[in-house]
């Protein structure tokens, strides 16, 4: 999907939105999403024919009114919202917060993931049914298999993103522009044979009338099979994904972006309105043209009708010419759909407690791809029209999130409008839920993949969750001051009392404690921390800012941190190195089993402190005698 | 399965884990073998789901259930150590049965803890588990003076149930709230819950507590567990 400015291998450890992109003329940019977007022709027609027959051209008619006056206007205003390529995804991350928000993103990360995994193998499936019915390839290649030589084509996508893949918008450009040139000469050619072969027409007609009493019978029959057909709709997403590409206007600032705003709505009318043309044109020719039982599997149609036609009609030279076009741009929809992945995937795992650097890892990202993609094709045994349920649920279900987006988006601008959206919206929620009704691979695939993020997200923080984490910690002047004030007390010791942020019981606690750990009022005074959890976030994990207040009369000291026992640990330590003795901090026992309180730590981050606190501290310094005291009691 | 990896439970011996381990994994596989069979891909996935963590919370229910307190005994010696503590607390301090070192111990045990001279003193606690008679269920507690330290010795296969079962016996002896005070082990958190599971061994300190923290609900009349 997004071919970022630069190629994913150089990203390695850099914050993503500071680079510097290269940007282009939004007509090349468009080539970008038209790899994805256009090389539907290659598949789009046959999976048409299948799904609503001789309707074929009626249904398609359907899809463009659903791509003209739903899509569109959704990522119309999508675009405006997200000048910087967020999409709607994380347009709605930011609606809502917490965990329902955390939830959002996990749901569409898996839908987002199956788009593109079905991108790149319905892409190669239908590249290897290009191949395997050309006379041509056969004959060099000695073999007849499509799974072997999806497979393949799958391999060298792979090969050619572990060593790191140089994008370049100028050769997109020039196999968008082939491609499409080569479809028109195509679809204008089979138009024009049209009226020397008018018998296909009325027999079409014909069969037409006989099967549907009247034009309403038609186009209600036709609305019922569209979901079959979204996948049609897959390029928007995409387009609003490579915002920042779009060269914008001269007057165009960080904080205003127009210029790039009205450039990117060219571009999503534009490949929109060529789409349809193509979309309804081929629907009409392939459906009159070509003799119903060729579409079906193993038959010389089927995944490639345009194809087919082109040999048909042009002859064997053209009829190969346009399948190479046909396999390059297929081959190109692959490769950019892995783009897509690697660009989205990192920027969304931190927030379920994955370390940035980990997910920037770009070439085991890529080997899980390329063998979740192996483990699809061979699934779905390279057959392009049992993966195009799957596909569409992916695209559907980021549509309907996008289309939610631009409903409250517009929510305020009149009641029109408001009407419009949330018709939009009910559209798309019930072409989702009957696609994944009837087809539930695409469901499945994407539960895959959330079963795969929140695996090794718990993977990740049970395994990250003891190291400390924080490198810094700055302590305020009133902080400095209880320390130094403790350092001088009866025995010298600092004694920190961990406190839940919220409860001002301090008397009762420190009466407590005295109690429970037989600290004497002679021994000393203790100094109140308490954390307040925040949100885990990609940055800012690695400074601690610790301030001092006086609350009737008691010290307390306060930070924010997303993980508390890391906080604690951290400011132990600090206070160790700056006043060279070592601290000791009292905690209380957490209630519940110990079993779910080891998990309730690996799940939510909270669970037995003490316990989390003294892991920390072990790791970090490995001398016992210098260790921070942990007290439980 | 569970009923195996129970009953092998008891001669801890690394055959018997390595057994157990085979025979959890087997179980899932198992499982996930038949699911396929009947259900497909689908079923492989949620069959290896629900037997995983089926039969993970069987097993650490079964550990819960496991763990109870004993009958504790304590001979003449350990309860003159007792009364001989009139005022202040009454304080255990766990202590590894090969260590012989008392004073460092208790040395250390009162700078950590600051526990000053003037707040009283320790009686050791130490607990040999490996006895494998495990017939008893009651613990006699010895007690031993070596030089100027109290110890109480007791023999018993689990050291938090021997540590929380002494502790009830004492608060209920003399009406104080006795307190016990342990180190830190040096490992991570989630073996312990893996071990746990696994073959009901776990951390003591955390165990000790929730095996009291069951048998007495109100809090006030918990004995302290004290981890430093």
């Amino acid at each position: 999907m997004s071919f970022s400015g630069t190629s994913p291998r150089l990203r390695k450890g850099k914050k993503p939105a500071q680079e510097p992109v290269q940007q282009d003329h939004w007509w090349k940019v468009m080539c970008l999403t038209g790899v994805d977007y256009f090389s539907t022709l290659g598949y789009q027609p046959g999976i048409a024919f299948l799904a609503a027959g001789i309707l074929s051209p009626l249904s398609t008619f359907v899809l463009v009114m659903v791509t003209l006056f739903c899509a569109l206007p959704i990522y119309y205003v999508v675009a405006k919202h997200s000048p910087n390529g967020e999409g709607s995804l994380a347009m709605l991350e930011q609606l809502l917060s917490g965990w329902p928000s955390k939830i959002v993103v996990l749901l569409l990360l898996g839908f987002a993931a199956t788009d593109f995994i079905i991108t790149i193998t319905l892409s190669a499936a239908d590249a290897a049914a290009h191949i395997v019915q050309n006379p041509v390839f056969v004959d060099t290649l000695h073999t007849k298999d499509p799974m072997l030589i999806t497979l393949i084509l799958l391999t060298s996508l792979g090969a050619i993103f572990y060593k790191g893949f140089k994008e370049a918008i100028g050769l997109c450009f020039v196999i968008v522009s082939c491609y499409l040139v080569l479809n028109a000469i195509v679809v204008v050619h089979c138009l024009a044979v049209l009226p020397s072969n008018w018998a296909l027409v009325t027999n079409w007609q014909s069969h037409l009338w006989s099967q549907y009493s009247s034009v309403p019978a038609m186009f209600l029959a036709s609305a019922i099979v569209f979901p079959k057909l979204a996948l049609g709709l897959s390029g928007f997403e995409t387009g609003v994904a490579v915002m920042p590409l779009v060269k914008g206007a001269p007057s165009d600032t960080e904080e205003k972006k127009d210029g790039r705003i009205r450039h990117t709505r060219f571009l999503l009318i534009t490949s929109a309105v060529v789409m349809s043309i193509f979309l309804v044109a081929s629907s009409i020719v392939t459906t009159l043209l070509i003799a119903p039982d060729l579409f079906a599997p193993n038959m010389p149609a089927n995944g490639r009708a345009l194809a087919y036609l082109s040999h048909k009609y042009m002859g064997e030279t053209f009829g190969t010419v346009y399948d190479i076009s046909t396999i390059l741009i297929l081959w190109f929809a692959g490769a950019s759909a892995i783009a897509g992945l690697l660009g989205l995937v990192p920027k969304y795992l931190p927030r379920f407690g994955m370390a940035p650097a980990w997910t920037t890892a770009v070439q085991p990202l890529v080997i899980f791809f390329m063998l979740v993609s192996f483990a699809v094709t061979i699934l779905f045994k390279a057959d392009v029209d049992s993966q195009a349920g799957a596909y569409a649920t992916g695209v559907l279900v980021l549509m309907t999130s996008a289309a939610v987006v631009a409903a409250i988006k517009v929510w305020n601008r009149s009641t029109a409008m408001r009407i419009w959206f949330v018709s939009i919206t009910a559209i798309f929620i019930y072409t989702t839920l009957d696609n994944i009704h009837e087809r539930p691979d695409g469901l499945r695939i994407a539960t895959f993949f959330i079963a795969c993020i929140l695996l090794s997200s718990l993977l990740s923080r049970a395994l990250r969750s003891t190291e400390l984490r924080i490198e810094e910690v700055e302590f305020d002047d009133m902080a400095k001051r209880f320390i130094e004030k403790a350092g001088c007390n009866n025995l010298g010791e600092v004694r920190l009392l961990a406190h839940r942020i919220g409860r001002n019981n301090y008397a009762e606690k420190v009466e407590t404690a005295r109690r429970v750990h037989s600290i004497q009022p002679s021994e000393g005074e203790f100094i109140f921390v308490e954390v307040e959890p925040t949100q885990v976030s990609d940055f800012g994990e690695a400074r601690l800012k610790v301030s001092g207040y006086e609350s009737d009369g008691y010290q307390v000291l306060r930070c924010q941190s997303p993980a508390v026992p890391n906080a604690i640990a951290a400011t132990l330590l600090n206070i160790r190195d700056q006043t060279g003795k070592v601290p000791h901090v009292y905690l209380g026992w957490t209630e519940g089993d110990p079993i779910a309180n080891v998990l309730k730590y690996i799940f939510f981050g909270e669970g037995e402190t003490a316990m989390l606190i003294r892991e920390i501290i072990r790791e970090a310094e490995p001398k016992e005698s210098k260790r921070p005291f942990v007290h439980l009691g | 399965m569970v009923a195996v990896v129970d009953a092998k439970k008891t001669q801890k011996q690394g055959k018997d884990r390595v057994f157990a381990g085979a025979a959890l994994m087997a179980f899932i596989l198992a499982s996930v073998a038949v699911a396929a069979k009947f259900a497909g891909v689908d079923g492989a996935i949620i069959g290896a789901v629900v037997s995983i963590v089926g039969s993970v919370s069987i097993l650490s229910k079964i550990r819960s259930g496991q763990t109870h307190i004993v009958d504790v005994e304590l001979d003449q010696k350990a309860q003159s150590f007792l009364d001989q503590i009139e005022s202040g607390d009454i304080r255990l301090l766990a202590h590894r049965v090969s260590a012989k070192d008392y004073r460092l111990r208790e040395e250390e045990a009162r700078q950590r803890n600051s526990i000053q001279i003037e707040e009283g003193g320790f009686i050791f606690l130490e607990i040999d588990t490996t006895d494998p008679n495990t017939g008893k269920s009651v613990v006699e507690v010895k007690g031993v003076v070596l030089g100027d330290y109290m110890i109480f010795r007791c023999k018993c296969q689990s050291a938090p149930v021997a540590i929380a079962s002494i502790l009830l016996a004492i608060r209920n002896k003399t009406n104080k709230i006795p307190h016990v005070f342990m180190g830190w082990t040096d490992a991570h958190p989630l073996s312990y819950a893996w071990k746990f599971i696994l073959f009901g061994e776990g951390e003591t300190a955390p165990l000790t507590r929730d095996l009291i923290r069951r048998i007495e609900p109100q809090e006030s009349k918990r004995p302290y567990i004290h981890v430093a």
